[in-house]
């Protein structure tokens, strides 16, 4: 016995073939194959612009996430060279220094003084302030002399 | 769930291996703007599209506007479908909510009667008459009937959906629809009375 009380247990109502054939008639019959291919037609014609955008919407979608992956590998090569870059430049330094510093170091030591001391010695005696013999020695301080002297050459 | 009644009732314009698997792969290419995949979404929902339809507005043309506004807002919300559910009752349940609204919002055209063949085996001239007179009273029984309870005795009876894919399909619970079923066939009964004896 099925239990058509609402509220009642829900295995599914009876169904009545005879009602379902007097509500199909009263409907009417179903609408024809080709007045669906024409509202078919007609859908088509009204969807085209919203699937059109989702069309470049989706291409500009995956752009933007394949290029989000792009740039994080970007910066992770950018990262890579740099190690990989410094590591080659920190070597050669390295290199040279050990090379140079060996054999300079002697002669330095040997003149450098001495050179510093004939300068200083020649701007003393040529009567020169400290100031310039510093900045003849050095620099000036602010970077204007640079500007005046390629503006005189 | 509802894919075994929608393959029951699909016609020549919807193939019958129509799936909710399949129609989740064909969303998936609707969403990035795939027309063949919604050409097929669209032929194989539209003869039941249409038939729900024309229960919630009594007329063809009007059926025809309100489906196809419903296959193009279904197109335009199709971000907010969750793959994990069934495209049918989701796709239903939108055509008949904007139906319900149709019905409120605009004046409908003048439903046209529909002809069908009541009676199918011979009659005499006065049987012929009573039966006339019975699906008169039937027709009428069935257009007074709520929406919603013409839309469930409908989709039960007649598209043989069980109460819980119209319950899907409806938005609301299976006890109501339960309920809208024997409200509806006790009325469409006592308006049958006389044709069955």
């Amino acid at each position: 016995m099925i239990d058509e009380r609402p509220g009642g247990s829900l295995s599914e109502p009876e169904r009545d073939l005879q009602l379902a054939r007097a509500i199909r008639d009263a409907e009417g019959p179903a609408l024809g194959r080709a007045r669906l291919e024409l509202l078919r037609a007609r859908i088509a014609a009204a969807a085209v612009a919203a699937l059109e955008a989702r069309c470049e919407r989706a291409w500009w979608e995956w752009t933007s996430r394949w290029a989000r992956t792009e740039v994080a590998l970007a910066a992770a090569a950018t990262i890579f060279a740099a190690v990989i870059g410094g590591a080659t430049t920190i070597g050669r330094s390295e290199i040279t220094s050990d090379t140079t510093v060996a054999s300079m170091t002697l002669t330095r030591q040997a003149s450098s003084a001495e050179r510093v001391d004939s300068v200083a010695t020649r701007a003393v005696t040529a009567g020169a302030s400290s100031e310039q013999v510093m900045n003849a020695l050095v620099g000036p301080p602010s970077g204007e002399w640079l500007f005046t002297a390629a503006v005189l050459r | 769930m509802a894919s075994v009644a929608a393959s029951t009732l699909v016609g020549p314009v919807a193939p019958h291996d129509a799936s909710d698997a399949d129609d989740r792969e064909l969303v998936d290419r609707v969403k990035h703007g795939d027309a063949t995949a919604y050409d097929r979404l669209v032929r194989r929902h539209i003869r039941r599209a249409t038939m729900i339809a024309r229960r919630l507005l009594g007329n063809v043309e009007d059926a025809e506007d309100l489906v196809q506004e419903a296959f193009v807002r279904a197109l335009n919300r199709i971000d907010s479908f969750d793959d994990s559910r069934a495209f049918a009752p989701w796709f239903f349940r939108l055509l008949i909510n904007a139906g319900l609204n149709a019905r409120k919002a605009r004046a409908l055209r003048a439903a046209e009667p529909e002809t069908g063949e009541f009676p199918s085996r011979a009659a005499n001239p006065l049987e012929l008459t009573e039966r006339g007179e019975i699906r008169e009273r039937f027709i009428a029984a069935l257009a007074s009937l709520p929406p919603r309870q013409r839309l469930v005795i409908s989709m039960f009876e007649v598209d043989g959906l069980s109460t819980a894919e119209i319950a899907a399909a409806l938005g609301i619970s299976r006890e109501t629809v339960r309920w809208h079923h024997h409200q509806a066939r006790q009325k469409l009964r006592d308006a049958l009375a006389a044709f069955r004896e």
